[in-house]
């Protein structure tokens, strides 16, 4: 494997000395290009009190092009689909090289409590929430609850 | 190479000893075109009657007749503030629409600005690359101590390493690109792109431009997601090839109406270099086939190519002492090196009965011997396609065989040429005696296209009569592909002092090449011709 570039050891360095509130991001030791990631629901959100898992992957292209990240944990929300992906636009047309897997993390945290039913991309999700918004937010609870308390109660 | 060399090539006109019985035929055919002795190559291998037009393109002209013709309009049309690096943008934003972006400029000038990513109110012409000290660039995280950074009116500053990566990977979308920082819309002049290019990629830091604007890497990115996106541009499928064309008429051309007698309409177009394809199935020129044989003949190969896999096993031997030939160039009439055995490389039959007579390895011949008779129906199908099959690909290969040999052979005339300019000594050639060289290049490998899918064509007749005609004319046209090319191998092969023999040679067979050439092309048109006439009166039938 080739030799980390400096912005990855930086960046890796600040998320360990300097972490986000809420947010966590280990790199594993034998690939430091992998981050096992764990998010906070936002308090004000269904997913308060559940505790995300995600990984993130930096290609080889990487800031030039933005990481590969994926939710672990089984979440209901409109722009997170049932393979976890995530429909968000800085990891897409509007990824910068400028921006951090910090600043991602945060983006990622912010969907969770601002769910975007018209730029879905879990449909049926979408669907229900545009229906009777009220109902999913009490499946999202059920889901965190079930999903992303699960764990720590273990 | 000395003086005396060159002084009577133009008198010489000594040929090799070919046998040849063109001579009564090359005089008729110049009074039928003595109109033009180029005709047949500037005009397509294509039935006479077409409905098909089409314009020829490459990027550079394209971006500057679609482009940057309206980028000029623009300019002269003076808006206010603007400069013309300004306009440029604003045009690709307007996607080169430029009454949009006059009346979008008098509506609202500063949301046209904003919207294109230019700084409001507008700024002067400005250098954004600049070389500084002590810099830490938060892309790649690097500290120079000298470097050399972009800058845009925003005064976001990364490393010029960063912002070539950057571009790099944004320009395969075509569009404007932006400053990298990630809130900042302001748009990356299409000059500067060329200079971070320049600089990164030649390690240099002068800034000089050397691509003119119509070659600039954002617009040619652009101009190929624009030719990829319109249904009426096809590229060109020759390999290597970077040109492109545009279907301006054709026939009406739906598969289900499809008239299968009609090869008239089949949308035969060619490129910028001369490459001729078939617009609708995105394939080199099959004519005389029609799309459907092609497609159906292209499956038929693959599925069943493990079962010809022998035959490459079966034709590298000489027939009379066995030893193995290496076949170089595209000639199909060998001689064997050990045994001086003259054959033909096709059928492995004597070379000297294809020569005068009728070219017998055409024509399947279903001999039905004693031997023959045992074998089993299916045997026989196999053997059919077999035959037709391993044609097809010989002219493939051959094709492959005369490009070589003839890029060796144009290259050096082309060499000759140079070092007689720079030599100030009396120059006995002009660029304009070797024209007849690329001419002649097409000409070959044009008739041996043809060639190639008359065998696809054959293995789909029915048969009838007039089958007769169509393989004596591509005997007819096979003889003349195979001496032509047989002149060339030979100018190569028995060149033993070098390059000006090669010349010499050249020079020596020019009346021969010319006189080939044109009979090709003639040869060629008689036999697409002839298919056109035939399969549209009912006369030749497809076994479908
Ligand atoms: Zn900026
Ligand atoms: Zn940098
Ligand atoms: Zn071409
Ligand atoms: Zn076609």
């Amino acid at each position: 494997m080739a030799a980390l570039p400096k912005r990855i050891i930086k960046e890796t360095e600040r998320l360990v000395s300097d972490p986000v509130p809420g947010i966590t991001a280990t790199p594993l030791e034998e690939n430091l290009r992998y981050f096992e990631v764990t998010i906070d629901g936002p308090s004000s959100s269904p997913y308060a009190g559940g505790v995300f898992q995600l990984e993130l992957y930096l290609p080889d292209d990487y800031p030039m092009c933005a990481p590969k990240v994926r939710f672990l944990t089984k979440i209901y929300h409109p722009n997170i689909d049932k393979l976890g992906r995530i429909c968000l636009d800085v990891l897409k047309d509007n990824w910068s090289p400028a921006l951090q897997i910090r600043t991602i993390l945060l983006s990622i945290q912010a969907l969770l409590g601002a769910p975007n039913p018209d730029d879905p991309l879990a449909n049926d999700v979408a669907e229900d929430w545009k229906k009777d918004e009220k109902k999913a937010i009490e499946v999202a609870k059920e889901w965190t609850v079930r999903f992303a308390k699960a764990k720590l109660e273990e | 190479m000395s003086d005396s060399d060159d002084h009577d090539e133009d008198h010489e006109y000594q040929s090799f000893e070919f046998e040849s019985d063109y001579e009564d035929e090359y005089f008729d055919n110049q009074s039928e075109n003595s109109s033009s002795s180029t005709r047949s190559h500037n005009e397509r291998v294509s039935p006479s009657k077409t409905s098909t037009s089409f314009n020829e393109w490459t990027l550079p002209k394209f971006i500057l007749t679609v482009f940057l013709d309206k980028y000029q309009k623009l300019k002269d049309s003076k808006l206010g503030g603007c400069t013309d690096d300004d306009l440029l943008i604003l045009l690709h934003y307007k996607r080169w629409q430029a009454d949009e972006v006059i009346n979008d400029f008098f509506d609202n000038p500063k949301k046209l600005f904003e919207q294109a990513g230019l700084p409001v109110p507008p700024q002067k012409s400005a250098n954004h690359l600049k070389s500084t000290t002590s810099f830490d660039c938060s892309v790649c995280c690097e500290s120079y101590k000298q470097v050399m950074v972009y800058e845009l009116s925003c005064s976001h500053r990364y490393c010029l390493f960063c912002y070539h990566h950057y571009i790099y990977n944004e320009l395969s979308t075509g569009k404007l690109i932006h400053c990298i920082q990630p809130d900042c819309a302001l748009t990356i002049p299409h000059g500067d792109i060329d200079k971070i290019f320049d600089i990164v990629e030649h390690d240099s830091s002068i800034i000089k431009i050397t691509k003119p604007l119509n070659e600039n890497r954002l617009l040619v990115a652009s101009a190929k997601i624009f030719v990829d996106s319109q249904s009426t541009y096809k590229w060109c499928p020759a390999p290597d090839c970077k040109g492109f064309t545009e279907l301006v008429s054709s026939a009406t051309f739906d598969e289900a109406t499809l008239d299968y007698k009609d090869i008239s309409i089949i949308p035969i177009v060619r490129c910028a270099e001369s490459h001729e394809f078939c617009f609708s199935c995105n394939y080199e020129n099959h004519l005389p086939c029609p799309c459907w044989v092609v497609k159906k003949w292209i499956k038929k190969c693959q599925d069943d190519s493990e079962t010809i896999n022998w035959i490459d096993a079966n034709t590298s031997a000489c027939p009379n002492c066995l030893s193995s030939i290496e076949k170089n160039g595209g000639c199909n009439h060998m001689t064997c090196k050990k045994c001086h055995h003259e054959f033909c490389w096709v059928c492995l039959g004597n070379w000297s009965e294809h020569n005068n007579s009728y070219y017998k390895c055409n024509k399947f011949e279903q001999d039905m011997s004693e031997i023959e008779m045992k074998k089993s129906k299916s045997r026989l199908t196999l053997q059919r396609y077999l035959h037709f099959y391993k044609r097809f690909t010989i002219h493939e290969s051959s094709m492959q065989g005369d490009l070589k040999v003839l890029k060796q052979i144009n290259n050096v005339a082309v060499m000759y040429l140079e070092s007689r300019r720079k030599d100030s000594s009396v120059t006995s050639l002009a660029w304009s005696d070797i024209q007849f060289l690329p001419d002649a290049i097409r000409a070959l490998s044009n008739g041996r296209k043809t060639l190639k899918w008359t065998y696809c064509f054959a293995y789909y007749l029915m048969d009838s009569n007039f089958q007769e005609i169509f393989e004596s004319n591509q005997d007819y046209l096979n003889r003349t592909v195979e001496d032509l090319s047989e002149i060339f191998e030979k100018i190569t092969t028995t060149s033993t002092k070098g390059d000006s023999d090669i010349v010499k040679l050249i020079m020596k067979n020019k009346t021969k090449i010319i006189n080939l050439s044109n009979t090709i092309s003639l040869r060629q048109k008689t036999l697409i011709d002839g298919a056109y006439h035939n399969l549209k009166e009912g006369l030749m039938k497809f076994d479908a």
